[in-house]
């Protein structure tokens, strides 16, 4: 696939809306399967506390450590608390962080590609030079930072990973809009008069927005991970909200004393969300690539 | 634009990046607390003893002079002390560089010759179901979060099948191969998620080198097929994943630090951890620098090795 391709491939999908969408991601199995764990994990998340078998908070210092069984489907933690409830509810802070900080480096992102990209020159080089000095530091070194300086909060984690994301998807707008602008239906917009924000927003903002839309998802998956590996270093959800990062750094202790089962099922099912998420991104993604 | 002119080039970019992201971390490490002092004693401690802890770090002082300090101290190879350990920074952030060091080269002795023949084969079998198995296996495990995986390879390899030990650290006076056996398992982890992305960069470069002209040429010249993966297809396809695997060496520090919470294992990850945990912002502040001046080392080595790769780089011709 070579730029030109690419380019006109945008442009098509401009015409085409959401089933559209929905239509080309059906003929991936594997976006599809992906979908399909999501939807289950977000349905969970949403009407989970309506149908777990136990209060996810309900402390029983009696029964901690019980292995699985008929009565509790994967044990109980430290504290007595039923495992498989904890997990079914355990996704609902991770869904609603998680999308807040894409959406956040996202629209920032485009935002500053955008303007990377149209004015190109000096405001280019400088905003390029930030972006790298950004991109040098992993996610988890940038949250360390802005934790040790403002505390642990959602709010923060939701500004970290929406920081860390800006430069990543400005860079790919970017690369976009500097295509856009040389051709013709921009020059047709400067010859009518046009100022840049309206030639941003009106004019390339649509050209590019299928980019925008896959970048999205992409950095979602990403954001999952973040989130959760934030979680288990300690700085992320707090207790006792139950929380599958949480849960793996409170039990992880004790694996050695072969109580695997606070630790290993909400493992698996932080796998399964974000390898969901990826099969859905990699299916969106390629549905616009080829 | 000869060869030294393009690396003069990237080094002065470098320097510039480096010298931004000095003051991105001051900000946020010295100006963003706001009363560090307070942050350290907290919020109950006693006004006077605050005023005395800031006098004596130094951050009575105004900003600028701070920064200048701050900064001269990182060229000169000063780190400063440590609040928490209260040592000097330099020795702490050396011992605790040489033992992720350890554990890094471990991981990617293990991934660049998997990843990097998983991406040919791939390239090979393009389209077929093994080729889709490999990169979705591949793109997969890049997302699985690094203490997520190193969880399930220490309940299986380490306490049911028994395998690898599932402490990190050999005991002490351990030759090299124990210590490398001890690190196995905290290498997995690094393993999957870097496998994504250099299997994946592989395969694509691969794809497009089996396409050209010159490997139909060979091919039909008659050259075995293992020939002409060797002498023509790896020769063009490897100068790309070398500037993959160079960027990976940066972003491997977020898995070290994740896995060495994970292993209580005391490099940088973990020492950058216990300085955010106690609010020590100078060992905070240089184990970031540290961290970003590894990353465009090692991305300026890629940029290098790439060019002296790739001839057609260096005299600045579009491939």
């Amino acid at each position: 696939m070579n730029a030109t391709d690419d380019m006109t491939e945008t442009k098509a999908d401009v015409g085409g809306g959401a089933s559209d969408l929905l239509r080309q991601i059906g003929q991936s199995k594997l976006a599809v399967f992906g979908a399909f764990i999501l939807l289950f994990w977000v349905i969970c998340a949403a009407f989970g506390y309506l149908v777990v078998p136990y209060d996810p908070l309900a402390l029983d210092p009696l029964r901690s450590f019980a292995p699985p069984s008929a009565e509790h489907f994967f044990g109980t933690d430290a504290l007595g608390r039923d495992v498989f409830s904890r997990i079914i509810v355990g996704s609902r802070e991770i869904f609603l962080v998680a999308p807040i900080a894409t959406l956040l480096g996202v629209v920032m992102g485009t935002m500053v590609g955008l303007i990377m990209g149209y004015f190109r020159g000096p405001i280019d080089a400088v905003l390029g030079r930030l972006m790298d000095a950004v991109i040098s530091l992993p996610t988890v070194v940038v949250a360390l930072v802005a934790l040790a300086a403002l505390g642990p909060s959602k709010i923060t984690i939701v500004l970290v990973v929406g920081f860390v994301f800006l430069p990543y998807v400005a860079r790919t707008i970017r690369t976009a809009v500097l295509h856009e602008r040389e051709l013709e239906y921009i020059e047709a917009a400067k010859i009518r008069g046009e100022n840049a924000l309206y030639i941003m927003t009106v004019e390339i903002l649509p050209n590019v927005f299928s980019l925008v839309v896959v970048e999205a998802t992409v950095r979602l998956g990403y954001a999952i991970f973040a989130v959760t590996t934030l979680s288990f270093i300690g700085f992320g959800i707090q207790p006792p909200s139950p929380d599958w990062g949480l849960a793996i750094f409170e039990g992880y202790g004790f694996l050695a004393a072969g109580f695997w089962w606070p630790t290993l099922f909400p493992a698996l099912a932080i796998a399964s969300l974000v390898v969901s998420v990826n099969l859905l991104a990699d299916g969106i993604a390629e549905t616009r690539g080829e | 634009m000869t060869l030294g002119k393009f690396l003069l080039g990237r080094l002065g970019l470098a320097l510039l990046t480096l010298w931004l992201l000095s003051v991105l971390v001051f900000l946020a490490s010295q100006i963003l607390p706001g009363d560090v002092g307070s942050k350290i004693l907290g919020p109950t401690a006693d006004k006077g003893a605050i005023a005395a802890l800031n006098a004596e770090l130094g951050l009575d002082r105004p900003p600028l002079e701070r920064y200048i300090d701050f900064a001269t101290g990182l060229l000169r190879g000063d780190f400063g002390e440590s609040y928490s350990q209260r040592r000097a920074v330099g020795p702490l952030l050396l011992e605790s560089s040489l033992r992720s060091l350890k554990l890094a080269i471990v991981a990617f002795v293990i991934v660049v010759p998997l990843a990097v023949s998983a991406g040919v084969f791939a390239a090979m079998k393009q389209g077929r179901p093994i080729d889709r198995i490999i990169t979705t296996i591949g793109l997969s495990a890049m997302v699985v979060p690094e203490f997520v995986s190193g969880i399930i390879v220490i309940l299986i390899l380490g306490l049911w099948l028994n395998v690898f030990p599932i402490s990190a650290t050999a005991p002490a006076e351990s030759g090299l191969v124990t210590q490398i056996y001890h690190l196995i398992l905290p290498a997995i982890p690094l393993v999957f998620v870097m496998f994504g992305y250099i299997q994946r960069v592989t395969r694509a470069s691969t794809i497009e080198v089996l396409r050209s002209d010159y490997v139909r040429t060979a091919t039909l010249k008659g050259l075995n097929r293992f020939t002409v993966i060797r002498r023509h297809v790896l020769r063009n396809a490897l100068p790309s994943s070398v500037t993959v695997v160079a960027t990976q060496v940066g972003y491997m520090f977020g898995g070290l630090v994740v896995i060495e919470i994970l292993f209580n294992y005391k490099g940088i990850g973990l020492l950058l951890f216990r300085a955010t945990r106690d609010k020590d912002f100078p060992l905070l502040a240089s184990c970031v620098m540290v961290v970003g001046a590894v990353y465009l080392l090692f991305t300026l080595m890629g940029d290098l090795t790439h060019s002296l790769l790739n001839p057609r780089f260096r005299v600045g011709g579009k491939r």
